[in-house]
């Protein structure tokens, strides 16, 4: 596994105020990182410096001893998933044809699926409960279910780094918790390198390694979900006051809001 | 959307097309029976010599041109719609007709006589004017900071506009020479000739191999631009390659028969119908269905009012008219309308 670095980078859109400033981040393979922050914060952003589909103004992100700048399309795409925050619906596609497509950075542009790859596209279907649909219309299905299209897709990549941005959105509550363990299991045996942005606090707790929290485009946190969710730290963030007490089933912080 | 099996549905529509390619080469003006020439490709003593004549030098170039410029037509149809992933876009949205319709203006209006290749002036300059209007809203569309199918496609509706406004101008002040325009711009087949079919499938095919090519990358295409990006397609090299198969196809389709609307929008989706998204499927279906649409129409449109001919393109506009709105109300039910990102 090579190591995924962020060194010193910055970002602004030209003529714009900069979204990012100065990041530095050494992601490491079995680690799960959970980026947290608030509208704008700049996670998506940083997702998108992540995946090469956004060069920095400043600084570099380096995948092993490559600059991801460096990097083809289909070489960045071998090594490293993206599922965005939003995606077309792809109305015109099966749910198993949308799938198949993550097959395509190992297989390239032509030629049919071998039986592995329709193994790995069943593996993904099973894992996010969607073989039962997987023939059906994927633009049909529900915003949740379409997320999950979207999930699967990553993990049929087989890629050594997942970027993740709010996979859990428009997810029912056993869902989010299913995808979730999806991304820990795999961490956890193929030791992927996860990045994952989230908008629920308790579910990064319950799951990061490591958390790191943005604020308007400067690292604000970065370390594990004890050293990161506290009170001050939220408080900064996202201008709430929580508390944060321990989990009474896990080993981890769980945040309360306090309402005014 | 599961596709019922997609030979037999290839098999079904290429039975269609030969019906079609039968009953057209025998219906016109003269009823020749399918029998009488079939005999006669065995026994040729059965047909006149002016029946031989009109079976194989007039209604077999015009079948051949029929299937070839639908199918040209339909595969655009496809490349243009995955382009803007908008099942209601079709070949002549980025402005290629227009730009046709000018370069063939100006030939007939400054009375151009020489060929190039075997080819006519008209059809040189329909290429060459297609082609150029592709090739300036392409530069257009590169020039600009954050370069997207919606800034192609304002781009291929201001330049359509500026082409079709100068086809206006010229038929205005050369008034004796604007009824032969006119039924240019109207879509024919009639004066389909050998030497032009060569240089159609010379100038169409390659288009259309590059497009069996990107098939794949299509489909990846369909789901948005980052998502495509994540996969490894490179957003802005595959919209050019996709934009200069579909020209190709597009230009070598209007210089044979001028501009024929309808059937590039109404094939590929009825092709969906049959055979799901991908568009590998979706393709092959495509140029036979559309090959077939544009064989009934001819045989509609020299069969109607026979003797006299009527253009090809005002059947395609009279049958595919209710067809795009029957499309615009269905897809809007389905609410794809075209993703719109950059």
């Amino acid at each position: 596994m090579k190591p995924f670095v962020v060194d010193s980078v910055s970002f602004a859109y030209q003529g714009d105020a900069p979204i990012l400033q100065d990041i530095c981040l050494d992601l490491k393979p079995g680690q799960l990182t959970v980026l947290l922050g608030g509208n704008g914060a700049g996670k998506t952003t940083l997702l998108r410096l992540l995946s090469g589909q956004l060069q920095p103004t400043v600084g570099r992100v380096m995948l092993g001893s490559l600059s991801i700048a460096t990097m083809s399309r289909r070489m960045i795409a071998s090594q490293i998933a993206l599922l965005p925050q939003f995606e077309a619906p792809a109305n015109q596609l099966s749910v198993r044809e949308v799938v198949a497509l993550g097959r395509v950075p190992q297989r390239g542009w032509w030629g049919p699926l071998s039986q592995q790859d329709h193994r790995v596209v069943d593996e993904a279907l099973r894992a996010t409960g969607l073989d039962g649909v997987q023939h059906r219309g994927a633009g049909t299905l529900s915003g949740g279910q379409r997320r999950r299209i979207g999930l699967a897709r990553s993990l049929t990549q087989q890629a050594s780094i997942m970027l993740l941005d709010e996979p859990t959105s428009g997810l029912d509550l056993q869902h989010q918790h299913e995808a979730l363990k999806q991304v820990r299991g795999l961490v956890g045996q193929r030791a992927v390198t996860a990045v994952v942005s989230l908008h629920d606090l308790n579910l990064a707790a319950l799951y990061a390694d490591r958390v790191v929290i943005l604020d308007h485009g400067r690292l604000l946190a970065d370390g594990t979900p004890h050293e990161v969710l506290t009170v001050t730290n939220i408080r900064s963030a996202f201008s709430i006051d929580v508390r944060v007490v321990p989990h009474p089933v896990h080993d981890a912080p769980l945040i309360i809001p306090i309402l005014q | 959307m599961k596709p019922i099996g997609v030979g037999v549905v290839i098999v079904l529509a290429f039975l269609i097309l030969l019906s079609l390619a039968v009953v057209s080469l025998s219906a016109g003006s003269t009823w020749i029976a399918p029998n009488r020439w079939l005999t006669d490709i065995c026994n040729d003593n059965l047909l006149s010599d002016a029946e031989r004549t009109i079976l194989w030098r007039l209604r077999l170039p015009r079948i051949l041109a029929a299937c070839l410029i639908g199918s040209y037509l339909a595969a655009g149809g496809v490349a243009f719609q995955g382009l803007f992933r908008n099942v209601l876009a079709e070949p002549f949205v980025i402005g290629a007709s227009s730009g046709a319709a000018l370069g063939v203006t100006l030939a007939i209006i400054f009375g151009m006589q020489a060929t190039i290749l075997g080819l006519g002036s008209t059809t040189v300059m329909a290429l060459l004017g297609a082609l150029a209007v592709v090739a300036v809203v392409l530069l257009i569309g590169s020039s600009l900071p954050a370069p997207s199918t919606v800034s192609l496609l304002l781009a291929g509706v201001v330049i359509s506009s500026l082409c079709a406004a100068l086809v206006a101008g010229l038929v205005i002040i050369n008034q004796q020479k604007g009824g032969v325009i006119l039924s240019w711009t109207m879509g024919s087949l009639a004066d389909s000739h050998p030497a032009g079919l060569v240089a159609a499938v010379c100038v169409g095919m390659p288009g259309l191999f590059l497009l069996v090519f990107l098939c794949r990358a299509l489909d990846a295409y369909s789901l948005g631009d980052i998502t495509s990006q994540s996969l490894g397609l490179d957003v802005t090299w595959f919209r050019w390659l996709l934009i200069f198969a579909a020209s190709l196809c597009t230009a070598a389709a209007v210089s044979v028969a001028g501009v024929i609307g309808f059937v590039g929008l109404i094939a590929p989706h009825l092709g969906r119908q049959f055979v799901g998204g991908r568009h590998i499927r979706v393709l092959p279906i495509s140029m036979l269905l559309g090959a077939a649409l544009l064989l009934a129409a001819d045989l509609v449109a020299r069969t109607v009012a026979a003797p006299a001919e009527l253009p090809v393109g005002i059947v395609t506009a009279v049958v595919g008219s209710p067809a795009f709105l029957w499309l615009l109300l269905s897809s809007s039910r389905q609410g794809w309308h075209g993703e719109g990102n950059s």
